[in-house]
């Protein structure tokens, strides 16, 4: 490694994290590789293109008495994939168009992607403080199963969040299946706001592997909330829930929800949430190996396992539907993205 | 390997702002060092041509004095030649005066001149010749006049005159 001088000089690096209109911080003060200070902070983030001034004044205090400040930002946008190839020519086999995406090659054997788009809009939302490093939920999950130790029959890894998850189906060190979800209804209205020129959309929607997969999820959806709209007994749903809660944070200078419901009435419309999402992630898991079972493009052989790098919360309920549905074993690790997004991020840099 | 999509490398410990400044004030100390190794061979070729010039001013200076001694060698040269100038001047004239003051009648053989005394050698008709014509003015310039006559053998005389002055400064006038 080269000699850096910059090593001896206290760096911010601030991991990011925005899900369901809340932006989280994790800013590490790090010098000569070691983690002097360490600041957490939530912000509300209600608008989906602009970065609250807020977050840039917080991160640019805290920036003061550092040389410089390095913001790594979690990409949950459905521009981005995985393709079993490191060779670009073929990412036309899995149609993604080579010229609209960024490929990361992993492992020298497969590759993540990011649509141009994702990545300039990513660019652009961060413009106050200058974006450094864009992570793809693949490649963090890809560290957990490194961490892990690489699994020698095809076994499905899920990184799960609030707003999406990503899976892909290892044998070794290699991909061979991958897709990423988002289970919040709201993306196509996201997508709806974000002003592209008329080009830019052709291109995006050129990248056919990732749109076709992504519609046929959203029909299946839509499908989900119809029938939890048919269900009667809500509170009952308590019982099915993995209310662990443990993920969460103690925010220095987070902002304190309003609280206009009472506790029971917040927890059960929770709950019904989470159980909507387990049924969605479960549809998704479900069409996904579906599909890497049927698609001759891909090499598939019966999963057995399911692990899921946890960062949110995942109901028993989709433990107990894939189990029968699937048979199949499954486990569940917490992660801390915002942590892991932090270690690589210095990595990364070469600090 | 790089596993963003945006790749990210160490960002400068200068920014741009203080490059600017750095490259301003580097350029600064290279002028002003420049301008200090100009001034510092300026002044050390100045120390030399002062060296020089003071050198040059030791040699002028024993060059004026080996030339006021020459100057005054000379000078002195040229007083002594003066004065021997008036001195043969006033011989000259004394001896003028001396051969107007001899009568044409008295043939003069033989001068002496002495620092104090003037010894006269020569012929005369007579002594009373002698005694009236030339006599009477050596009387009155020496203090002493002895004559002494013998006679010749055509008939005229033969004389030696010893005239002497007590004072020598007066002897040339």
């Amino acid at each position: 490694m080269p000699f850096l001088p910059q090593r001896y000089f206290s760096n911010l690096f601030v991991s990011v994290l925005i899900e369901d209109s809340e932006c989280r911080l994790l800013a590490r003060v790090i010098r000569n590789g070691k983690i002097k200070r360490t600041y957490e902070a939530a912000f509300d983030s209600p608008d989906a293109d602009v970065l609250e001034a807020k977050i840039v004044e917080y991160i640019k205090h805290k920036e003061e008495e550092c040389l410089d400040v390095y913001v790594a930002y979690f990409l949950d946008a459905l521009g981005q994939g995985v393709v079993p190839t490191a060779h670009a020519g073929e990412f036309e086999r899995y149609s993604v168009d080579v010229k609209h995406v960024r490929q990361v090659v992993m492992e020298e054997s497969w590759s993540v992607y990011a649509s141009y788009i994702e990545i300039h809009w990513a660019q652009n939302f961060f413009e106050p403080l200058g974006l450094d490093l864009l992570y793809s939920p693949f490649v963090l999950l890809h560290e957990c199963v490194k961490k892990e130790g690489f699994p020698l029959r095809e076994t499905l890894y899920m990184y799960n969040h609030r707003d999406s998850f990503a899976i892909a189906i290892y044998k070794g060190k290699k991909v061979l299946f991958g897709a990423f979800f988002r289970t919040v209804a709201s993306e196509e209205k996201e997508l709806s706001d974000r002003s592209f020129e008329a080009s830019t959309w052709d291109e995006m929607e050129e990248e056919k592997g990732v749109e076709n997969l992504v519609k046929l999820d959203e029909l299946e959806e839509e499908e989900d909330y119809q029938s939890l709209d048919d269900l009667d007994d809500l509170n009952n749903m308590d019982a099915m829930v993995h209310g662990d809660e443990r993920g969460e944070h103690a925010f220095d200078e987070g902002v304190v929800q309003p609280v206009d419901e009472a506790e029971g009435a917040r927890d059960s419309e929770h709950s019904v949430a989470l159980f909507g999402r387990s049924m969605l992630m479960y549809k998704y898991i479900k069409s996904s190996i579906e599909e890497f079972y049927q698609n001759p493009n891909y090499q598939s052989d019966f999963i057995e396992d399911i692990i899921i790098f946890d960062n949110y919360e995942t109901s028993q309920t989709v433990f107990d539907m894939l189990e029968n549905e699937l048979l199949v074993r499954i486990q569940l690790q917490k992660v801390k993205t915002l942590e892991l997004m932090s270690a690589m991020a210095v990595k990364d840099v070469g600090l | 390997m790089n596993r963003s999509f945006i790749a990210s490398k160490p960002k400068p410990i200068f920014s741009l702002f203080s490059k600017i400044w750095l490259v301003f004030i580097g350029f600064t100390f290279c002028v002003m060092a420049l301008f200090n190794f100009f001034i510092t061979y300026k002044i050390s070729t100045f120390q030399s041509q002062a060296q020089k010039s003071i050198t040059l001013r030791e040699e002028y200076r024993s060059k004026i004095e080996s030339n006021d001694i020459q100057i005054a060698f000379i000078e002195h040269q040229k007083a002594t030649a003066e004065s021997i100038y008036a001195s043969n001047d006033i011989l000259r004239e004394s001896i003028k005066n001396l051969f107007d003051l001899v009568p044409d009648q008295i043939t003069l053989s033989r001068v002496v001149m002495e620092k104090s005394a003037l010894v006269l050698y020569g012929r005369t008709p007579s002594k009373e010749t002698y005694n009236f014509l030339l006599a009477s003015p050596l009387r009155s310039i020496f203090h002493s006049s002895n004559t002494v006559f013998y006679l010749d053998s055509d008939g005229w005389h033969r004389f030696v005159s010893t005239n002497k002055i007590i004072d020598s400064e007066g002897f040339n006038e």
